[in-house]
C-alpha cells in the first residue's frame, strides 16, 4: 500500500488509466507504427522503451513545469522542439556510451519524435497537470508501450528467427516465419492483442455495471 | 499584439536554450563518438585481415601489424585534408584491407574488404556501419552472412545471388528477406574495388 500512498489518489488513478483503461497503444491507438517497427527483436524492443520512457519524462517534466508560461498558441510547437531536442540527447548519447545498441536500433531512435504518444499525452495531460502527476502518467505511459513492444516482440523473434533475446531456442529443423519478421507479421499479432484486451476489459465494465 | 511578442519571444528564448543544451552534449559525446568510429575501424580491419587481438592490445597489434598507406591524389576527395584523405590497410603478410562506402536501400553503408595477396579473393568482409531495416536488410551485417564471402573472386566481378542458388567462386548467397540490399551491397562492393584495386596495383 505503500506505492499508493506515495503516488497520491491523484497519481494512482493516472497510472491506472496509463496502464490499463487508456492504455496508449491498445486502447488509444497511438504510437503503433513505431510499435510495428521496432517489434522485431526483443532487444530492440527493450532499448525502444526505455528511449521512449525517458523522452517523455523529460518532456513531461519540462511541458508541466512551463505549463502556465507556454502561450496558448505555440503550445505544438513548444512540444516539438522539446521532444525533438530530447531525441537528439538520447541518440547521441546512445552512439556514445551504447554503440552497439544504436547500432542495432539504427534509424528508429530518431523515429521516437514521430510517437505520438509522447505528443499526445503532452496536449492531453502535461500541459494542465502538476510535475508530479504528471512524470507518474509519463512512466506509466512509457511502461504499457514498453510492455507491448516486448510482448510483442517475443513472438515475433521466437517465429521469425527462432531465437529469444538472440539465443537460438528452436530445434534444427525449424523453418523461420518470414512474414513474422516483416511489418505484416507485427499487424496481425497487435490486431489480435488489441482484439484480447479490448474483449477483457468490456467483460470487465459488464461485470462492475452489473 | 502584445500576446503575439509574448508568444515569439517564448519560442525564442526555448528554443535558445534547447540549442545550448544540444550543442553542449554535442560537445561532450563527440570525443566519445570518434573514439568509438575509430577502435570500430580498427576492429574491422584486424577482424577482416584475420588478426588476433584483445581488447587491451588493440591499438598496439594495429600499429605493429598494419601499416596504412594513402590512395593516390586523384581518387582523393577534392577537399580533403591529411587527416581525411582515404587509406588502404597493408598488413604484414601483404594482405590488403580497404574501406568501402555507398549507399544502401535505407541509407549509407560502410564496411571494409581484405583481400589475399593476389588482390582478387576475399579473406573477409566486415561492415563498420549500415542503416538497413532491423531483421530484414540489417542482416547482411550478420557474421553468418559475411561469411560466405571467403574464399570468393572478386573479379571480373561477385554476384550475390538468390539463398541457395550460389555456384562458382564469383557467387554468394543472398539473405531471402534482404534482397534489396544484397543487391546494393553487391553494387557497392563491385563499384569500390573496381575503383580501388588497380590504384592498389599499380602502387605495389
Amino acid at each position: 500500500m505503500s506505492l499508493k500512498k506515495m503516488l497520491g489518489a491523484e497519481g494512482n488513478k493516472a497510472l491506472k488509466k496509463a496502464l490499463w483503461r487508456e492504455h496508449p497503444v491498445f486502447v488509444v491507438g497511438l504510437g503503433i507504427c513505431s510499435a510495428l517497427a521496432v517489434s522485431n527483436k526483443i532487444e530492440n524492443a527493450i532499448a525502444m522503451g526505455v528511449g521512449v520512457m525517458f523522452v517523455m519524462v523529460a518532456t513531461a517534466i519540462i511541458i508541466s513545469s512551463l505549463r502556465t508560461l507556454i502561450p496558448q498558441r505555440a503550445r505544438i510547437i513548444t512540444y516539438m522542439i522539446v521532444i525533438a531536442s530530447f531525441v537528439i540527447i538520447v541518440q547521441k548519447c546512445l552512439e556514445a556510451f551504447f554503440p552497439t545498441i544504436s547500432e542495432a536500433l539504427g534509424p528508429y531512435v530518431g523515429l521516437i519524435i514521430t510517437n505520438c504518444i509522447i505528443m499526445g499525452r503532452a496536449e492531453a495531460f502535461y500541459i494542465t497537470n502538476t510535475i508530479r502527476v504528471s512524470v507518474i502518467d509519463a512512466i506509466g505511459n512509457g511502461i504499457s508501450y514498453a510492455n507491448t513492444l516486448i510482448a510483442i516482440a517475443i513472438v515475433r523473434e521466437l517465429l521469425g528467427f527462432g531465437t529469444l533475446l538472440g539465443f537460438k531456442v528452436t530445434p534444427q529443423a525449424w523453418e523461420n516465419w518470414i512474414v513474422m519478421s516483416m511489418a505484416p507479421g507485427a499487424f496481425f499479432l497487435l490486431g489480435l492483442a488489441i482484439w484480447i484486451s479490448k474483449t477483457i476489459s468490456e467483460r470487465k465494465t459488464q461485470e462492475e455495471e452489473e | 499584439m502584445k500576446d503575439k511578442i509574448k508568444m515569439i519571444l517564448f519560442v525564442l528564448f526555448l528554443g535558445a536554450i534547447l540549442t545550448t543544451a544540444l550543442v553542449s552534449v554535442d560537445a561532450i559525446t563527440s570525443p566519445y563518438i570518434a573514439a568509438n568510429q575509430k577502435k570500430k575501424l580498427q576492429e574491422s580491419v584486424l577482424d577482416a585481415a584475420g588478426i588476433e587481438y584483445t581488447k587491451e592490445n588493440r591499438e598496439q597489434v594495429f600499429a605493429e601489424s598494419i601499416e596504412a598507406k594513402f590512395f593516390p591524389e586523384n581518387l582523393q576527395p577534392e577537399d580533403a585534408t591529411e587527416d581525411k584523405k582515404l587509406k588502404y590497410y597493408v598488413t604484414v603478410s601483404n594482405q590488403v584491407v580497404f574501406e568501402f562506402h555507398g549507399n544502401g536501400l535505407q541509407g549509407p553503408v560502410h564496411g571494409a574488404i581484405a583481400l589475399m595477396d593476389d588482390l582478387e579473393t576475399i579473406k573477409a568482409i566486415t561492415i563498420i556501419k549500415q542503416d538497413e531495416t532491423p531483421g530484414l536488410g540489417g542482416r547482411i551485417a550478420e557474421a553468418e552472412f559475411l561469411n560466405t564471402f571467403k574464399n570468393k573472386k572478386i573479379s571480373p566481378e561477385l554476384r550475390i545471388v538468390g539463398e541457395g542458388k550460389s555456384s562458382g567462386v564469383n557467387e554468394v548467397d543472398g539473405i531471402t528477406g534482404a534482397t534489396l540490399s544484397c543487391n546494393a551491397l553487391q553494387d557497392i562492393i563491385n563499384s569500390e574495388s573496381q575503383k580501388y584495386i588497380p590504384a592498389i596495383k599499380e602502387i605495389r
